[in-house]
């Protein structure tokens, strides 16, 4: 039993020496406390516009206007950081056309998806190039107003896809967390099989 | 305590396939297989700790802010035990360690398949941390794992409590 512990402790010990190191000397090493930023609404604060006069429509590329909720905020990549964003913005976004993106995979969508969103699945689309991704989203407005969202509860996909979309030149992206759960359980529209 | 040889001709005796391939060799095949099988699933998670994160952040059983330390760990204690498994270094505390691995990532996989959780078990690889795996089969491969770690750590354990007899 004190060999079991002895032989437990010391593997142990080389384990984490071995972890630490290793994590300082990976390229793709992560801090020990991981950053929740991702999974938290922004605070922005819109409440001064008026939304019905918001022009937005996320299929006219030939329009420049500065879409709304983009926040501005550049990260120093040079993208501008998509906005985290709660159900009573996400439906402020609907109301005013914003493009709706479902990150899920095609028989999530099929099986329901909010009402007039296209699906872009994660799994697909990071897969692609650049010089793909630009190609594909082409048709869409860069300043148009996106909204990504996925089940919601925790889901990633429609963080990253956000960010993906954010990384090749779009201004207003913003990121539903509530997912399609939330909105659903609200009865707001949807389209369902 | 029977005598460790005893035990082990009982043994021969009662499978006489084991007449063959000696328990012994039985074992060290054992070793081997759950040895490479732990080195071949580490890789890929020492090389991408965040894409594991994320895998051990969507079986939802630890606080968010907790994800990481496992995913920095465990991908190493994977690699370690797996290498001393098989090379014969701390022959019962490698089992013991390995055990407890895939008691955790036991509980693990039910309580996600219990609730219908539908992720990716972030088992082997993790070129595709979104989409769902058979639970079922890893929860198959886990308990053959499981049974194969304690006869390995039993013989060893037998082994060492005679070695220590017989000196």
């Amino acid at each position: 039993m004190k060999k079991l512990l002895k032989e437990s402790v010391i593997i142990l010990i080389i384990v984490i020496i071995f972890a630490f190191f290793g994590n300082l000397v990976n390229p793709k090493g992560i801090p020990l406390i991981p950053d929740d930023s991702r999974y938290k609404i922004d605070s922005v604060t819109n409440n001064n516009i008026d939304y019905s006069k918001v022009w937005n429509d996320p299929y006219d590329t030939t329009n420049n206007k500065v879409a709304i909720l983009s926040g501005g905020e550049k990260t120093k990549e040079g993208y501008i950081k998509p906005q985290n964003i709660n159900l009573t913005q996400a439906k402020t976004l609907f109301d005013i056309n914003g493009l709706f993106i479902d990150g899920r995979n095609r028989e999530e969508y099929e099986k329901g998806h909010i009402k007039g969103a296209i699906n872009i699945p994660y799994e697909e689309f990071t897969k692609l190039t650049i010089e793909e991704k630009k190609e594909m989203m082409k048709k869409y407005n860069k300043n148009g107003v996106i909204v990504c969202y996925c089940d919601g509860g925790g889901c990633d996909v429609s963080i990253d896809l956000g960010y993906e979309f954010a990384k090749i030149g779009f201004n207003s992206v913003n990121i539903y967390l509530g997912g399609y759960a939330e909105w659903k359980s609200k009865g707001y529209p949807v389209e369902e099989k | 305590m029977n005598d460790f040889n005893t035990n082990l001709e009982e043994k021969q005796n009662r499978l006489p396939i084991l007449k063959i391939i000696s328990y012994k060799n039985f074992i060290f095949l054992l070793r081997l297989i759950i040895g490479i099988v732990f080195i071949y699933a580490s890789h890929d998670k020492i090389i991408n700790p965040e894409e594991f994160a994320k895998a051990i952040k969507n079986y939802d059983m630890l606080p968010f802010s907790l994800i990481n330390i496992p995913a920095l760990i465990l991908p190493y204690l994977e690699i370690f035990t797996g290498i001393f498994l098989i090379i014969g270094k701390f022959k019962i505390g490698s089992p013991f360690l390995i055990g407890l691995m895939l008691v955790f990532f036991l509980v693990g996989l039910i309580q996600a398949y219990a609730r219908g959780l539908d992720i990716n078990c972030g088992c082997f690889s993790l070129d595709n941390p979104n989409a769902s795996s058979d639970i079922l089969m890893r929860i198959f491969e886990d308990i053959l794992m499981l049974i194969a770690v304690i006869l390995i750590f039993i013989y060893n354990y037998k082994e060492k409590l005679s070695g220590i007899k017989n000196s």
